[in-house]
């Protein structure tokens, strides 16, 4: 594979929710290209569809409320909207990793962090239960967890909303995934902490030559991280740059919308 | 000096962690540790820093919602003390709240029209022009007399704010306190949220302590912003100095920390702050920031540095900026 072709491509994506008063179009025809060792951010208002998307990839989208997905999400060869389920689950969590907002709902109260991640590398690589919590130790590390060997006997709640991301990352990570999709992973974050973790991210996905498909509302993160962005409005992608073009020369009107409303660059402010 | 209209000196707030059988006390938290502020009449006052700071701690003693373990406060000259002893309506007359959640800080059975009226009946100022008063303070939100008879779930999230700060501001009351008001909602609204508040607190010479950890939004419309860590203050200075002017580490790591909306200034090459903030049952010596600082040294362990004023109108507690 040549560094040009896309790692994952999704075509005139089209996805139809079922709604309270009818259904609804919630994508309508989506494209977007994902390239090895690059970070493609997906921008836009809550319900532009930018999770959606994430969740088509990922294959978890749930009948109710999704009754209609049409287009072709192609990754390998092999499309992930018609693969079976047992097949997706190959591909998820193993070749696709992801991390989401709030990592409290997504790590096992009952469970030490460490017996979590251990069990996924038991899982998806083999090994023994021993060199599975020498494996989780090093991930730990690699993302910067502060005295990894002890934080593996911690619970989820004994750790802080920072700690418990830098985990969901060490687990994303445990299978060496080829592409990671995090959605608003810094949004409940404290700014100097949100800061650690994009740096760490960043990090990550060069270090590890991963591409990082990356979904926020805030473009203040994205001009931080991404390499090339996408802006969602109302189920489409209206605007697709690189990061600076996008900064500086946007060409969609939403896009000029959404740059002045960025606090602390003067533009957007009304004043009475 | 200007006049005060909010004075707290060396309020402190400390809760009991319990634990065991007994529910014996295991710990004492301290939440508030020393705060000595001044909030000018007239003024808008931003309360900053993240999570776990104290900043919402403060707002709640400030508004009796939690009784202090240290120090002592003063609203419009008159101590915490003697308010306690009047009718707790006068106190409230003076001072009012809006809340971060417009979803849970409006009663959802309650029509706005009596959300509103309500607040004139307990303060004793419903005369027979009661829906007139409402419709003109909805007015001045910018809602219509159409929605007096509305239930906040037919608002959106910004135009329930809106409700909420009719019904703090319809008493006409001093000092308004704002905790996040604005944090729960869209950028595009936040803004015109902040411009409304902004409008008010002129048009009725109102003082504002406005509580939120976007410093950027911050810094456009504060007059003055106190910077917290670790429940104590470490930083106040005038607001549009606060991006430039910002000395502390802490509040210079905080402003690196912010990531900037230009992709060519990546912050690979600003400097960050490592670790995270103590929780609050760590007993630290000496300044509680020194752990994580980049620029600390000799007295910094075993010295609390005091708030001293290190130019005019900039407060700063690091000894950095203390006298030599």
């Amino acid at each position: 594979m040549t560094a040009s072709e896309p790692l994952l491509e999704i075509r005139d994506l089209k996805i139809r929710f079922q709604g309270e008063a009818g259904p609804l179009n919630i994508l309508q025809g989506v494209d977007l290209k994902l390239l090895a060792g690059e970070t493609v951010g997906l921008v836009g208002a809550s319900g532009s569809g930018k999770s959606v998307t994430a969740q088509a990839i990922l294959g978890l989208l749930k009948r109710p409320p999704l009754l209609e997905i049409s287009g072709q999400i192609l990754y390998e060869g092999s499309d992930l909207v018609t693969m079976s389920a047992g097949q997706l689950r190959q591909v998820r969590g193993r070749r696709i990793a992801y991390i989401f907002q709030e990592p409290m709902s997504a790590l096992n109260p009952v469970f030490t962090v460490g017996e979590q991640i251990a069990e996924m590398v038991v899982l998806h690589e083999g090994l023994g239960r021993r060199s599975a919590l020498n494996r989780a130790a090093d991930l730990f590390a690699e993302v910067g967890l502060p005295d990894p060997r002890r934080r593996l006997n911690n619970y989820p709640h004994e750790l802080s909303g920072g700690q418990r991301q830098r985990v969901m990352i060490a687990m994303a990570l445990s299978c060496s995934p080829q592409i990671l999709i995090a959605d608003e992973p810094t949004t409940a974050l404290d700014v100097t902490i949100q800061a650690q973790i994009l740096r760490l991210l960043k990090r990550l996905q060069v270090e590890r030559r991963m591409a990082l498909l990356f979904i926020t509302h805030d473009l203040r993160v994205m001009a931080e991280i991404a390499d090339r962005l996408a802006v969602m409005q109302a189920g489409r992608i209206v605007e697709e740059a690189g990061i600076e073009a996008l900064f500086h020369a946007p060409q969609h009107a939403y896009t000029r919308q959404l740059l002045t409303l960025i606090p602390g660059r003067g533009g957007g402010r009304v004043v009475p | 000096m200007r006049e005060s209209i909010l004075q707290l000196r060396g309020v402190g707030k400390s809760f009991a962690e319990r634990g065991g059988v007994l529910r014996r006390e295991q710990r004492r938290l301290q939440v508030l540790d020393g705060v000595d502020l001044a909030i000018h009449s007239g003024e808008v006052f931003g309360l900053a820093g993240e999570s776990g700071c104290g900043k919402t701690t403060l707002a709640r003693v400030v508004m009796r919602l939690l009784a202090p373990t240290a120090g002592d406060l003063r609203l419009a000259g008159i101590d915490y003390g003697e308010w306690a002893r009047r009718p707790r309506r006068a106190f409230y007359r003076q001072v009012q709240m809006v809340f971060q959640d417009p979803y849970a800080s409006l009663n959802p059975r309650l029509r706005v029209h009596r959300i509103l009226g309500e607040m004139l009946t307990i303060h004793g100022l419903a005369n027979g022009d009661r829906r007139r008063r409402c419709t003109r303070m909805l007015e001045q939100v910018g809602l219509t007399a159409d929605d007096l008879d509305k239930f906040p779930h037919e608002f959106s999230g910004g135009q329930r704010q809106r409700i909420a700060i009719a019904r703090a501001l319809i008493i006409r009351p001093r000092l308004l306190v704002a905790d996040e008001p604005v944090s729960a909602l869209d950028l595009a609204v936040q803004q015109r949220i902040v411009d409304l508040l902004g409008t008010m607190q002129r048009k009725l010479a109102l003082t504002l302590l406005f509580i939120s950890h976007d410093l950027h939004l911050m810094t456009e419309f504060c007059d003055r912003i106190g910077v917290m860590y670790a429940g104590r203050l470490v930083e106040i200075l005038p607001g549009r100095r606060l991006i430039e002017g910002g000395r502390h580490p802490y509040v210079q790591g905080l402003l690196n920390s912010i990531p900037i909306a230009d992709p060519r200034q990546r912050a690979a090459k600003r400097p960050l702050l490592e670790g995270e903030v103590p929780a609050p049952g760590a007993h630290i010596p000496g300044c509680a920031f020194h752990p994580r600082c980049p620029q600390r040294f000799a007295p910094c362990d075993h010295l609390r540095p005091e708030l001293i004023e290190a130019a005019p109108g900039h407060w700063i507690a690091c000894h950095l900026f203390s006298a030599t």
